[in-house]
């Protein structure tokens, strides 16, 4: 059944929307992660415009964070003290992502810098994972389960820098200014790739930040929440790009997948999930590199000027 | 408002142009003064039909006549981008600028142009694609991008040219069927037919019809553009309601 996406302007089937929406939130309720990373780049590859696939993906990464943010919410697993620096520097990112891609979009370079970006975003990733799981698979393989892993020592070039603040719930005496960069940069990233950025945060957060893993994952969300939130309305204000349509039937299809996916993930082994994880994220970013290296059937492109743009 | 209005202008400026000959002697009519994309448009064909009034204005009383009916859909700008290879990798590496390019444009004649018209008809503005998109670029030197830019929209289903497309039901009487994609773009379209003897034109008519995106995707396109800052807000809404329901239907 075919349905007329009025900002995309293209007709597309309706069923075929569903089911890639389906297909990321069986893969991000799997994995537990946001699925942009994913949904962006196969709204590239069936012909979606780059600046909608990115504006709508911001929206339907706000719809697949609710539920899982007030379920932290109520459960009190959410440092809103910390999420609230967080979610300042996210903005100011989040303004600054949309202006560059502003930018890029008059020069013409959009879909360039979107395929490197994704490249080289998603192959280091990737690589970084693929690492890290075949390392664990091989280590379980050798010796049984595996010691969990010290967290580096304490003193780390975070707690040398200026404008400590107290963050009670997760028992933190650090600098803002760490806080408000790591928001600053994930903000940029997820407006310019269309991705929440979960999967980079949360590490950040580990690693860089020590924030403990009873309210990492929920703080993130918050983060990913608002920041996409703000974004969004961004892309709809700066580009108008934002297809509320195709973004919807993109909800539909990911709220349903993420049950699946969620259900799923309990009968396979972590490690196991990371590899597989690893593997797809991997495929996405040859994609990329196949995009950019092989020379396209036609080399010429045509699009309207849109409002206020020049070229 | 004031766009509209200036398409308008547009349209007396060229039915002027191209109507050197009186509006005599020739009707044209079309099968949809209205067309309205649905959301499960995926093209559609118009109907244009005419008759010729021999020796009515400055039609001669004998045949045989050709006729040619170019339709014109409102302007926007365009730009052609092409990709090259630098250091290795493959990006836009030079684009021309289209101004007040036709967003619309078929020409259908009941016999090769270039028999109908005489050898100038590879440069007329009037049917002539190439020309067209020649005389609406803005950027010089690049040249190269006319020919591609006709292929591109052709491709698109918004540039048409069909010689023969168009049949005589009698002696006088004239059929064609034009076909609208879904990217056709919204607004005023002008069909103009022309009445050709021994290659001069000896009678135009002219019919208009408009193309309008209709329901519910007219209005979230109007909104996206009319009231962005708004309609960002309700898309968040939207998605923080959809994905509420979602955890309460599923108990996540």
């Amino acid at each position: 059944m075919p349905i007329y996406l009025p900002i995309a302007e293209l007709s597309v089937d309706l069923f075929f929307l569903i089911g890639i929406g389906a297909a990321i939130g069986f893969i991000s309720g799997l994995f537990g992660v946001g699925g942009g990373f994913l949904l962006t780049p196969l709204l590239l590859f069936s012909g979606v415009p780059a600046p909608v696939a990115v504006g709508s993906v911001t929206a339907q990464v706000v719809a697949s964070s609710t539920s899982g943010a007030l379920s932290y919410i109520r459960r009190g697993a959410i440092d809103l003290h910390l999420g609230g620096f967080l979610v300042m520097g996210g903005i100011f990112g989040s303004f600054a992502g949309v202006w560059i891609f502003g930018l890029l979009r008059a020069v013409g370079q959009l879909d360039l810098f979107i395929s490197l970006g994704y490249l080289i975003f998603l192959g280091s990733v990737g690589v970084l994972m693929m690492i890290e799981a075949v390392r664990s698979l091989l280590k379980s393989r050798l010796s049984g389960p595996r010691a969990p892993r010290r967290l580096p020592g304490q003193h780390s070039w975070v707690q040398i820098l200026p404008g400590r603040v107290r963050f009670k719930k997760s028992r933190l005496y650090i600098s803002i200014i760490p806080i408000l960069m790591i928001g600053f940069a994930i903000g940029i990233v997820g407006a310019l790739l269309g991705i929440g950025g979960g999967f980079i945060l949360v590490p950040a957060l580990v690693y860089i930040l020590r924030v403990p893993g009873s309210v990492v994952v929920g703080t993130s969300l918050l983060h990913l929440l608002a920041v996409m939130a703000v974004t969004c309305i961004l892309h709809a204000t700066q580009s108008q790009s934002v297809d509320i349509l195709l973004a919807f039937c993109l909800m539909v299809g990911s709220v349903a997948g993420a049950q699946f996916g969620a259900s799923a993930g309990q009968h396979l082994r972590g490690d196991q999930l990371r590899a597989l994880l690893a593997l797809i994220v991997l495929g996405v970013a040859l994609r990329f590199a196949l995009s950019l290296f092989i020379a396209p059937d036609d080399p010429f492109s045509m699009s309207v000027i849109g409002f206020g743009e020049t070229a | 408002m004031s766009l509209l209005r200036l398409i308008g202008a547009l349209v007396v400026i060229v039915v002027a142009s191209a109507a050197p000959a009186r509006a005599q002697g020739v009707i044209l009519g079309n099968s949809d003064p209205n067309v309205t994309i649905h959301s499960n448009f995926t093209g559609r064909d118009i109907t244009l039909f005419g008759s010729i009034e021999p020796g009515a204005g400055s039609v001669p009383v004998v045949g045989p006549f050709d006729v040619v009916i170019v339709v014109r859909g409102p302007s926007n700008d365009r730009v052609v981008r092409v990709k090259d290879r630098v250091f290795g990798i493959v990006l836009n590496a030079g684009h021309a600028v289209y101004r007040a390019l036709p967003g619309y444009y078929a020409v259908h004649s009941s016999g090769p142009l270039e028999q109908i018209m005489g050898p100038g008809a590879m440069g007329d503005p009037r049917v002539s694609l190439p020309t067209i998109s020649a005389s609406a670029r803005v950027s010089a030197d690049s040249e190269r991008f006319d020919a591609e830019l006709v292929r591109l929209m052709e491709g698109a289903g918004l540039f048409h040219s069909g010689q023969r497309r168009l049949s005589f039901l009698s002696p006088t009487t004239f059929v064609t069927r034009i076909r609208l994609p879904s990217s056709a773009p919204n607004g005023a379209y002008l069909a103009i037919a022309m009445v050709l003897v021994d290659g001069n034109v000896v009678g135009t008519s002219s019919t208009t019809f408009s193309v309008w995106t209709e329901g519910f995707e007219r209005f979230l396109s109007r909104m996206s553009r009319e009231r962005p800052f708004l309609f960002g807000i309700v898309s968040v809404l939207i998605a923080l309601a959809t994905g509420w329901l979602g955890g309460v239907l599923f108990r996540r």
